[in-house]
Formats: structure tokens, sequence, C-alpha cells
């Protein structure tokens, strides 16, 4: 179920690490920043993203693709159930990544503002601290130690929540 | 000044995030502080205005743990890797509305950044991982400390998912009207299908929004309802607000749907029936402005799908429809329903067949 684009118009992104990448138009505006700049004209033939490497910026674009790709979610309709799952496994595939890479795609999609990807990698984040401890956490989300609470401001949180930590 | 130990900065940018006295109101500011020195021992409160709108009262373990690693000593010693701290707070409380509510709260433990972070979450997943009837205790404990403690101006997303039984009506009527106050738009209330001989299955509030299940009212932020299976129900009526998608699975019902100008989808899955009963009358009222529409027809189709007697569905694009039954001829009255939808754009059939092997004979011959 491919949607062909009416126009083959090319756009080309430039990571961080200079290396460009030439995508359908319509691939980037699954992107909600591109397709602002798009709209307002004031994107070049090239758009720079200088804080974004390429390794991230290939799988951001791997996900743009797949998602452009399928069939609109219309509110109106109950779309094809078969396009449904397939973005399903593909996304959940997508998401088996380690955790710098998550951390990095999220950030470019916060950026780019790609809201299906933000849900997905926060859904993703959320699975991997799921049942842990506050301290797996910590090191799972590479948490600062130099932010970490007082052990007074920690006994004040657990207390006020304390069902919560039994 | 001096006299009054007032600090006032003026026309620094802070990015604060600002913890209203019990949870719930956080905002990035920009602003002045009155009453106090940012990151300096001493003031118990701090008022923080927000571009002159609102006051916001902090006390002085929130103002540490707010304002210091931001303002105080300058810049936090930053660690490359930790990219919580350069994530914004939107992305953070996403990640924790996709936790169970339990574990929300585990990380106000974590840091000075995830201190607070919880108050903003305004999804409630009660999903315990101890859903059996012997927990419920314990369980019911667990949602009335969050209901008391915990107060969001709204909620988005309210579910319940462990089992409890009709006797506990009342907690639950309690946690329900919590929902309805803070404007929940997603209820789903999952109690577990569960034989208990002492007791039945609990009895969906009708008083709870003032008369039989009718919900009716511009004040009602209900946008999805879902009402599976509850034998007390005999009508619901859903008038005058923004639903935009209901789904019924239960016993036939009086239903009326009037007045939902947002209303994009009605599903439908009668499963017994109590009358003669017609799936098509349930929806009349909504039909003229209708766009989806999904009927599950799986138990005795012929019974409740009383083709004479369709309505028109003028604004109709999509229908799905789960056919049950044991006669393949069946399928040939449904053209008369595409007839009634001039708009259809997909229409999605789904045999279910109760006895497949006899019916694939039956065709083949």
């Amino acid at each position: 179920m491919s949607t062909s684009s009416s126009s083959s118009k090319k756009i080309v992104l430039k990571s961080a690490d200079n290396e460009t990448f030439e995508i359908d138009e319509i691939v980037a505006l699954e992107s909600q920043a591109i397709k602002n700049m798009i709209e307002d004209e004031c994107a070049d033939n090239v758009i720079p993203l200088g804080n974004i490497d390429s390794k991230t910026l290939s799988k951001i674009i791997e996900y743009c693709k797949k998602h452009a790709e399928s069939p609109k979610k219309d509110d109106n309709a109950d779309i094809d159930e078969k396009a449904v799952e397939d973005l399903k496994s593909f996304d959940a595939e997508f998401a088996k990544v380690d955790m710098p890479l998550i951390q990095d795609i999220l950030m470019a999609a916060n950026f780019l503002n790609i809201d299906n990807l933000i849900g997905l990698m926060c859904r993703t984040i959320a699975d991997r601290i799921k049942g842990k401890t506050p301290e797996e956490i910590r090191k799972i989300l590479n948490i600062n130690k130099n932010d970490l609470l007082s052990p007074e401001q920690e006994a004040k949180a657990r207390e006020e929540n304390s069902w919560a930590f039994d | 000044m001096g006299g009054s130990g007032q600090v006032v900065i003026v026309g620094v940018v802070l990015q604060v995030q600002v913890v209203g006295g019990k949870g719930g109101v956080k905002r990035d500011l920009t602003g002045k502080v009155i009453n106090g020195g940012v990151g300096l021992v001493g003031p118990e409160r701090v008022i923080l205005e927000a571009r002159g709108e609102k006051t916001f009262i902090m006390d002085d373990l929130q103002m540490s743990t707010t304002l210091a690693p931001k303002v105080q000593g300058g810049l936090l010693e930053s660690d490359p890797n930790d990219f919580i701290s350069r994530m914004p707070d939107d992305v953070l409380v996403m990640i924790l509305g996709c936790l169970p509510i339990k574990e929300v709260l585990v990380t106000s433990s974590l840091s000075k950044r995830w201190r607070f972070l919880w108050c903003d979450v305004t999804r409630l997943n009660f999903d315990s991982p101890q859903k059996f009837y012997r927990d419920q205790s314990k369980n019911i404990n667990e949602v009335n400390a969050i209901i008391k403690s915990y107060h969001p101006l709204i909620v988005q997303d309210f579910r319940i998912y462990f089992g409890l039984r009709n006797r506990h009506r009342c907690v639950i009527h309690k946690w329900l009207q919590f929902a309805v106050d803070k404007k929940v738009e997603f209820l789903e209330l999952d109690l577990m299908d569960g034989k208990d001989e002492d007791d039945k299955d609990y009895d969906f509030p009708s008083r709870l929004f003032k008369t039989s299940p009718h919900l009716s009212g511009r004040a009602l932020k209900l946008k999805h309802l879902e009402i599976v299976g509850f034998d007390s129900i005999y009508s619901i009526e859903l008038s005058d607000f923004d639903l935009e998608s209901f789904t019924y699975k239960g016993l036939s019902i009086d239903l009326r749907l009037t007045n939902l100008p947002k209303l994009k989808k009605v599903g439908l899955c009668p499963r017994g029936e109590r009358w003669p009963y017609n799936v098509f009358d349930q929806i009349s009222s909504c039909a003229l402005s209708l766009p989806a529409l999904s009927l599950d027809l799986r138990y005795r189709p012929t019974k409740c799908l009383k083709l004479d007697s369709l309505p028109e569905l003028p604004n109709l694009k999509n229908l799905r429809l789960v056919i049950g039954g044991s006669k393949c001829n069946f399928l040939l009255d449904l053209a008369s329903i595409l007839n009634a939808c001039p708009k259809l754009e997909t229409f999605t059939l789904q045999p279910f067949w109760t006895s497949p092997i006899t019916n694939k004979r039956k065709a083949w011959r």
C-alpha cells in the first residue's frame, strides 16, 4: 500500500558529520519542523541538521520512509488492519536498538518534531525501566551523579509515596 | 530589598520548574523571583510570578531541588551521557505516562530532575501485577492513596486493570467520580472476568452521572467511551458532548446517541439478547452524520441484523462487519447495506463462521 507522491521533489538533509541524505519531500514532511520550514519557504535545497549525527539521521529517515509509505491514520476511518499490524511490527523492530541510540533518536525526533517517533521512543524507554529499582533505572538512564537527591530528600520522596516502594 | 530580605531579580530568563503546592502546576517561566534569592539558603517560601499571570509558592525543598541544579553555581556539571537532563519536561512526562502509576511514583526518588515530574503525569494507569481478587485490598489502597495525594488539574486517561467485584462498588464509584471531576478523556475499567460465587460483577454506577447511564452535557470532556458487558445496563443515552468514539459490547440495550457533533466512530458488539432487537435501531439517532461504523455480529447475526429497517447512512465512509453464523448465502443480503451508504469508501467484511468445514463444503456445492 504505497502512496505515490504527487511530486517527486527531493529534499537534502545534512548531518552533523557532513553526510548528506537525499529523500523524497513526502518523507521529510513526517517531520513537523521540516514541514514548517518548507511551508514558510525557508528551506534551502540542503537542510543542515547540526545536532544530529549520520547514524541517528539514517535511522530517522528509515522510520519516516516507512511511515510516509503507510496509509495515513484518518480519524474517520478504520484503516486497513494489515497495514496497522505491519507498521506495528516495523516499530517494534525499529526500537530494538541500544539505549544510547534510543536517546539520540528521541532527542533528534524531538528537535525535528516527529510526534509518532517521540511516542515510540518514550514507550521504548518506559519498557526498559519498567519493574526496575531506582538504582537500576539510574544506571539505564545514565542519570548524572551530581543530580542525585541528598539522603534526606530521597527519604522524603520515598516517604511521600511509601506504598509505591514496597 | 534589604529589610524584608527580598531579592528581586528582573530580566533574568529563568528556565525554572515550578511545582505548585500540591503538585500539578509546572511551567517554564520568564520572570522574577520575589522574597528570596535564587539558590540561597534561607527563604522558607519563594514566590514566583509567571509573566504576571499566576503566582506559585514553593517550599524550601522544592526550591532547592528545582532551582538549584540549574541556577545555583551556574551550570550543572554536565555529563554528556546524561541525556535526560537535556530533554524537556513534556518528553520525560510522556515516558512516565507509559508506566503504571506505581512505577511513576518510584521515579520521584531518582534524582532532582525527576523529583516532581510525576506531578505532571495525566495518564493514570492502575495496572497491578497482582490482578487477582486476593490482592484486591492492597490494590484498592493504592488507588486511594494516589487519589488522595495526587492533584492534577486534569486526568487525561484513567485506567484500572485488576479484579474487583460488586462489593467494591462504593470505592469504584469514588474513583470514577474523581476521573469525571478531573475531566477525564479516556476512561477504562477492566475489572477482570472471573467467577466469584459470593459476589457478582460490578454494576456500572447508574447514578454517577446523575441519571441512569445517560451521559450528557458540554462540561463532560469524555472523548472515548467503551462499555463492556454490564448485565445491569438496560439503556445508554449519550447526548450533548464532544464524544469521538463509542463502543459497546454486551447484552442488547436501548441505545440513544443524540447531538454528539464530534462522534466519528461507533462500534457495537451485541452478545445475547433481551428482547426483539435490531442493531440498526440503535444507531438510527446518529446515522445521518456517522462516518465510521463497526458491527461485530458474530453471535446470531440474523436475529439482530434486520435489513429491512436499515437507516440511511449518507455519510458513512467506513464500514466493518464481523458476521458469524452458518449460512453462506446470508452474504448476498448484505448488498442492501451497501446501497444505504452512498459515500462508502472502505467496507471490511470479516466472516466468523462457527463451523468452517461444513460451510466450505456447502459453498463448494
